[in-house]
């Protein structure tokens, strides 16, 4: 009997730290898609020095979260959130076309948003 | 190339410390949910092996999960009758009193072909020989045979042959176990004399050499015809 506790202690477990991936994904890409469309916002504004600050603080808290990201989502998901950041960095860095840079941010909130929505135990992702 | 490599190391390992924590009887004897069970922890190893893009605890996880609820089946099974029934079926019955059962042969998906292919493997060739013949849940087939048709047994015939215990080795492809043999109550001046017997004068010209619990030994020499 000890096996089976020991066997449903884990299943418990892992059903709990589950539960905290999609709370603290949840978190992450909530933090990011803000200050995502805080960007994306300034952008429309023409705003470039703001969206830059925005846009690097949304990278910078992606980039430190690497190592959790990595493991526990598919590297493509990752791979292409990156190089979308690396896309709008591009942009801004030109300052030629603000409706694209807008344009690769909203990719960015959406990509993040179908990051976490694969997560989630509804019955469309278990189905 | 080298994160395939190290990926493979892990999972292989943790399959063997899974396997190993179910216990001996799975690996031999696969009901038909551990057969289920060794086929999709295989396929789930092998994608994360394979694709350096899928993390790790992605095949690592569903093995956590099936192996914890292989374990949390099989204490149900072993406590409960009616649930080892549900999950591993019934034995059937499938030669009475030398008749076969066409029926159950039937509902178990067994040719009559298969059944006598059994067994003609397990040394029957006739079915009046066979009182019953027993379709396990593993899918073993067990065959009693008919009362008369049984060999004699030495109590039977009134012999009271003496008890030669479980053999244990002494000597293993040249190497002594010293503890077998200090466990069996010998020394090494008895082993010497038991190898000179033999015509040999050194644990290394011995390949295997065991004795049973009325001292007595069995020898082969290392390059002994077989």
């Amino acid at each position: 009997m000890k096996r089976f506790w020991a066997a449903a202690a884990l299943l418990l477990l892992l059903a709990g730290l589950a539960a905290l991936h999609v709370s603290a994904l949840g978190r992450i890409t909530g933090q990011l898609t803000g200050q995502l469309e805080q960007a994306r916002q300034e952008l429309i504004q023409e705003h470039w020095d703001q969206a830059q600050t925005f846009l690097d603080a949304a990278y910078r808290s992606w980039d430190q979260r690497g190592f959790y990201l990595h493991t526990t989502l598919r590297h493509t998901e990752i791979d292409d959130i990156r190089a979308s950041f690396h896309e709008a960095f591009a942009y801004l860095s030109l300052r030629e076309d603000a409706g694209e840079c807008a344009a690769v941010c909203a990719r960015l909130i959406n990509q993040l948003e179908l990051v976490l929505e694969a997560e989630l135990p509804t019955l469309k992702n278990i189905l | 190339m080298f994160v395939v490599l190290l990926r493979t190391v892990i999972l292989y390992l943790f399959i063997i410390a899974g396997i190993r924590l179910l216990g001996k009887r799975q690996v031999g004897e696969l009901e038909p949910s551990e057969l289920t069970l060794a086929l999709i922890i295989a396929d789930l190893a092998s994608v994360p092996m394979q694709d350096n893009g899928i993390p790790l605890l992605s095949g690592l996880i569903p093995i956590v999960v099936l192996l914890a609820l292989a374990t949390i089946l099989s204490v149900l099974s072993a406590k409960s009758i009616r649930f080892r029934a549900l999950l591993c079926g019934r034995p059937s019955v499938v030669i009475e009193d030398g008749i076969v059962l066409e029926s159950e042969l039937r509902r178990n998906r067994l040719t009559i072909d298969e059944l006598m292919e059994e067994l003609r493997i397990q040394g029957y060739t006739d079915f009046h020989d066979i009182k019953y013949a027993i379709l396990e849940t593993n899918g073993q087939l067990s065959v009693l045979p008919a009362a008369d048709r049984k060999p004699p047994t030495a109590a039977q015939l009134g012999l009271r042959p003496e008890e030669p215990g479980l053999p244990v080795v002494l000597i293993s492809d040249g190497r002594l176990l010293s503890r077998n043999l200090r466990q069996r109550g010998y020394e090494l001046p008895w082993l010497e004399r038991q190898l000179s017997a033999h015509g040999l004068s050194s644990p290394s010209q011995v390949f295997l050499l065991t004795v049973d619990q009325l001292g007595n030994t069995y020898c082969i020499a290392k390059g002994d015809p077989a």
